[in-house]
């Protein structure tokens, strides 16, 4: 009798799909012309579609906010279509790439826009630029960083980098009087913390080591670009991999990441709840980017702007032999393929390059402008006027050349994990220093030589390398 | 005559046309999803492409074959496959069994208890992963904070951590498989007669000496597809380790089903990885080929046991 | 044992040793139970209650039921959309795989034809290979060479997948009918269209289904197929992929309450289901495994 029933509701249910199914497909077939950015679809109302994707979630509702406006009262009949994609941004372009459908604006993500600039994906923006354009944002236009061969493909607006974030409340309890200058001094402080406090749930440091990818690149990695001048385990100047001298870092992490320093879970954590305890006071220490967590602490998770503040990333004995990193943000790459690309630009200018979206962006703490003319007319929040340390320092900062894994990305295959797994295998999993450092500078050196060999690749070295002032090629 | 075979030969064509329309909406679906995809990895075996935009597919013989043997990394996932296997049967066979013993007879009570057990299976186990990430978890989940209200214990423990993640993998799906298998053993109690174990109770056997001696023996042929089905669901198990560890950390928890994953798709959103689907296939050619032989080699000594019985 | 040594005491004990088998019984199917209605009861309960009480842990009823944790992840995480494109999905999947095995299963049960044999062989063997969630890639690609890739058609073809075991049930099940019955359809001067749709799949439908619920389920729970099929096309993601990336959402992170919610909104359905087909659910599983 029951089957019977069954049978019924599956043959209804079956009818009821046959019926959705028909108004389902209309419906993502009007989703997908959304999604397109070079189609005919765009055309086919009276509103052009500009497509606009993005991977930042600290500004998603400032940008929303701009981009509605945009919609309502623009001239030009344009419909702005802003998509947050979170963890799978980059996955996302590679498979639109491959579809001929990525949109018409996306912002800069880096390893994309290295695979698909030499596939000639990304417009010249030279073109739509009038001369005013050209010289409000002479500044931010760097040969090798996002102008090669007299194009250039984007424009950064704000900088970003990697500081050590610290509870100012903690460090005063435990009787700590500033931020650790070096790495073992670091050790030292969380080791403090966690032995004081550890029955209140406070701990010295977390790190969000879920993915030793993402934790170790805003963090142990860029310190090491200024303790060893060789970004990412790359010599420029002798054009090759050498990751031996990671050997001190990766002892002190060993200590910081064990239950003497460490937040217990931290191999499992993510980096929002790892914000979501340091603003709750659990956490001593930790390292991320400064463009992010501003907007985090005043927006997502809210905390006291005067209890925590922002140091250089320490490094192993205080050495300092080179520049970090800093990446340009909110920047915004074009779709070469789209058919409304000069519409896109217009939009994008309309959009993000006013001086009040500007102007807005910094003073609502969601990144720290790198134009001169903003710098000057902006009142940016406390914590930007506060905290000297969330701003781009050209004493500890500076843009790096790309090695060859990062300048070819697919071409170079090594064989085994990766540089941040093969840390973790050292930090978690007691992998001896000497001999796996020396590993993987074979393995990576090995690729890099297979890819010239096979011509997937090329060679990568600057002469006169100074780590002080590096140069882009 | 020539008329005659010319009948029964137009008539076998009809009768192949008339099969065919019956087979052809399943077998466009069996050889695009099943058979198309097989015949693409064993081709890209033999090749290295990291997809659009990063030059044609190049051809590398048995490179990639090789390096699979070289990858360390693989072999220990090979082996985490393995732990997990073994670990998760281990539990479940003897709970399941002995809730299929307490539960066989589908009456009130019991019936309603056999339901309750067996619902984790229909539950998704991508969403209850998510769930016992926020059960487990170390900062605030709460279990740590029961047992530290219980005062069973006074630091968290780290349930994801290194030391703790295969045994809180395992313990997940222990949980989501458990009712399964009582099932199985289930319908294997309801084929043993009444009447040997009713002899066997006259004879004044023990519960215990009944179970041992009477069904246990006879429970051979649904245990031996219990156990088969156990060994090769550890090979695909992934969707719960994806969502609760993502193979960490430090790939303790990483099975060669997710290994191979990896070079497809990245695991989580902060992963960085460039696609290497010839590598990919060739991870998943080669799993395919070991869980065969471990189901092969299953078989063979099941049969064995058959014998000696 | 006690059998031989106690024999006087043989009623005594005997009545002491079931309460105590009896209790030990009971005491294991109480863990049992609670062991496996924790982390449902959690997800229910939890996704109404607040957040700090969440967070803080250790209450079981929410103190004050919060209903509009509801409205939160159906109308600000637009789980609405993504609970119509599971609906359909799934009911799209179970339609399909319903259809194509009962066909496939029958005509495989009943005739011998050109090429069986090596179908049969392929079905066989498929059914032992297994590439894992990889093949997905070729199978997206495939979809993509059609147009279909950013469609609805590509998730329920690709979620629907070979059902090589599936025909095999139907198939066994079929089998096992009498052939007298078709026979006699046939002498009446039944076409093999009218045997099928007037003898065998009135007769099949309990095999149906099990067929039908397992593939509902699978195509419900499914997570991975939806997250490589949905990465170009978000506007088609299932409940399970929304849930699951509440995780990395801009405010959900922190908020658990909501993903609570959200995973009710993904489970709730299923419970429901099995409510009213539980016996049927254990019945099918049992099927399968012994044909299987």
């Amino acid at each position: 009798m029951r089957i019977k029933k069954i049978v019924s509701f599956a043959m209804a249910a079956v009818m009821a799909a046959s019926v959705l199914t028909g108004c389902g497909s209309s419906e993502t077939s009007s989703e997908e012309s959304a999604g397109t950015g070079n189609g005919s679809a765009s055309q086919s109302g009276e509103k052009t579609v500009i497509n606009i994707w993005s991977k930042d979630r600290h500004d998603a509702n400032y940008v929303q906010q701009k981009v509605d406006e945009y919609n309502k009262n623009n001239t030009d009949n344009v419909e702005v279509v802003y998509t947050l994609y979170t963890d799978n941004y980059k996955q996302a372009i590679d498979m639109a790439a491959q579809n001929g459908e990525l949109p018409d604006i996306l912002v800069y993500q880096g390893e994309a826009f290295n695979k698909y600039r030499l596939n000639g994906n990304w417009a010249d923006i030279y073109p739509f630029m009038d001369d005013d354009m050209k010289e409000y944002f002479s500044s931010v236009i760097f040969p090798g960083y996002n102008e090669f061969d007299g194009k250039l493909y984007f424009l950064p607006t704000t900088g970003s980098t990697c500081r050590l974030f610290y509870n100012k409340e903690i460090f005063d309890r435990v009787g700590i009087d500033g931020p650790p200058e070096t790495l073992e001094e670091m050790v030292e402080d969380a080791k403090l913390i966690t032995s004081e406090l550890k029955g209140e749930g406070i701990y010295g440091f977390a790190e969000n080591m879920k993915s030793a990818n993402s934790a170790l690149l805003r963090s142990m990695v860029i310190g090491l670009q200024r303790e060893t001048g060789h970004p990412y385990g790359y010599d420029f100047a002798a054009g090759a991999y050498d990751f031996t001298d990671w050997a001190d870092d990766l002892a002190l992490w060993t200590e910081l990441l064990s239950d003497e320093c460490a937040l217990p879970g931290c191999e499992s954590l993510d980096i929002d709840p790892l914000r979501t305890q340091f603003a709750a006071g659990k956490i001593g220490m930790y390292f991320s980017y400064t463009h992010a967590e501003p907007g985090v602490y005043e927006n997502q998770f809210p905390m006291d702007s005067s209890k925590w503040d922002v140091a250089p990333i320490p490094t192993s004995g205080g050495k300092e032999i080179g520049k970090q990193y800093y990446e340009a943000t909110s920047a915004y790459m074009f779709n070469a393929d789209s058919a409304n690309l000069e519409q896109a630009f217009k939009t994008y200018k309309d959009i993000f390059t006013t001086e009040d979206y500007l102007i807005g962006y910094y003073e609502g703490g969601f990144g720290v402008s790198i134009l001169p003319q903003i710098i000057e007319k902006a009142k940016p929040s406390e914590n930007f006027q506060t905290k000297k340390w969330l701003q781009v320092n050209p004493e500890t900062d500076a843009l790096l050349p790309k090695p060859p894994h990062t300048a070819f990305t697919a071409g170079m295959i090594v064989e085994g994990e990766d540089m941040y797994k093969t840390a973790e295998s050292i930090y978690y999993g007691g992998a001896d220093i000497q001999s796996t450092l020396q590993d993987l500078t074979d393995r990576y050196n090995k690729a890099y030589q297979d890819a010239i060999a096979n011509g997937s690749g090329y060679e990568i070295k600057i002469e006169n390398y100074d780590p002080m002032n590096p140069t882009m090629q | 005559m020539s008329e005659r075979k010319n009948a029964a030969k137009k008539n076998q064509i009809k009768r192949n046309l008339e099969a065919y329309t019956f087979m052809i909406p399943n077998l466009i679906l069996f050889l695009s999803c099943s058979v198309y995809p097989v015949l693409w990895a064993l081709k890209y075996v033999f090749y290295q492409y990291g997809g659009y935009g990063t030059g044609a597919p190049r051809f590398v013989g048995l490179d990639n074959l090789a390096r699979v043997f070289r990858d360390k990394v693989y072999w220990e996932s090979m082996l985490h496959t393995f732990t997990y296997g073994f670990g998760k049967v281990i539990i479940i066979i003897p709970l399941a069994f002995f809730l299929a013993f307490l539960l066989n007879k589908q009456k009130g009570i019991n019936g309603i208890a056999q339901s309750i057990m067996f619902l984790p299976t229909v539950m998704s186990s991508a969403v209850m992963g998510l769930v016992f990430y926020l059960l487990f978890n170390a900062y605030n989940g709460e279990i740590n904070q029961y047992l530290m209200k219980l005062h069973m214990i006074s630091q968290p423990i780290n349930w994801l951590g290194k030391e703790n993640a295969m045994k809180t993998l395992i313990l997940t799906a222990v949980w989501g498989g458990v009712g399964n298998y009582m099932v199985y053993f289930i319908a294997g109690i309801q084929q043993v007669s009444e009447d040997a174990i009713e002899s066997a109770r006259i004879d004044g056997a023990s519960k215990i000496q009944t179970i041992w001696y009477i069904i246990v023996p006879m429970l051979g042929p649904i245990l031996k597809i219990i156990l088969m089905l156990a060994i090769t669901s550890a090979f695909h198990d992934i969707t719960n380790v994806m969502v609760l560890t993502e193979g960490g950390p430090n790939n303790a928890t990483m099975v060669s089903s997710l290994y191979s994953y990896r070079y497809f798709f990245p695991i989580s959103a902060a992963e960085q990885v460039v696609p290497q689907y010839g590598y990919g296939a060739a991870l998943s050619v080669v799993t395919a080929c070991i869980a065969g032989a471990v189901t092969i080699v299953y078989l063979k000594l099941s049969k064995r046991l058959d014998d000696i019985y | 044992m006690s059998r031989n040594i106690q024999k006087p005491e043989r009623y005594h004990s005997k009545s002491r040793n079931e309460a105590i088998s009896l209790a030990v019984k009971w005491i294991f199917l109480a863990i049992m139970i609670l062991f496996t209605l924790y982390p449902i009861i959690y997800t229910i309960f939890g996704s109404l209650k607040t957040n700090a009480e969440l967070t803080q842990g250790g209450s079981f009823l929410p103190s004050e039921w919060h209903f509009e944790n509801y409205y939160q992840a159906f109308v600000e995480a637009d789980f609405m959309k993504y609970a119509m494109n599971s609906i359909v999905i799934s009911l799209s999947v179970t339609a399909l795989a319903v259809v194509t095995c009962s066909l496939a299963g029958f005509i495989l049960a009943r005739r011998e034809f050109a090429g069986k044999k090596i179908l049969m062989a392929l079905y066989m063997s498929m059914m032992f290979v297994s590439l894992g969630s990889i093949t997905l890639y070729p199978i997206y690609e495939m979809l993509r060479g059609l147009h279909l890739h950013k469609t609805i058609f590509a998730m329920i073809i690709a979620l629907t997948g070979g059902q090589a075991s599936n025909v095999f049930l139907v198939m066994g099940f079929t089998k096992a009918l009498p052939k007298e019955l078709d026979e006699a359809a046939i002498i009446d001067g039944c076409s093999i269209y009218q045997v099928y749709f007037r003898v065998i799949l009135p007769l099949t439908k309990p095999i149906l289904a099990v067929v039908a619920l397992f593939s509902f389920r699978n195509a419900w729970n499914d997570y991975i197929t939806g997250l490589v099929m949905t990465i170009t096309a978000p506007a088609l993601k299932t409940l399970t992929v929304a849930v699951v990336q509440l995780k990395y959402s801009v405010n959900a992170a922190a908020e658990w309450h909501i993903m609570l919610a959200g995973a009710s909104i993904a489970i709730i359905p299923i419970l429901i289901v099995y409510l009213f087909a539980n016996k049927q659910f254990i019945a099918g599983l049992t099927a399968g495994a012994v044909k299987g």
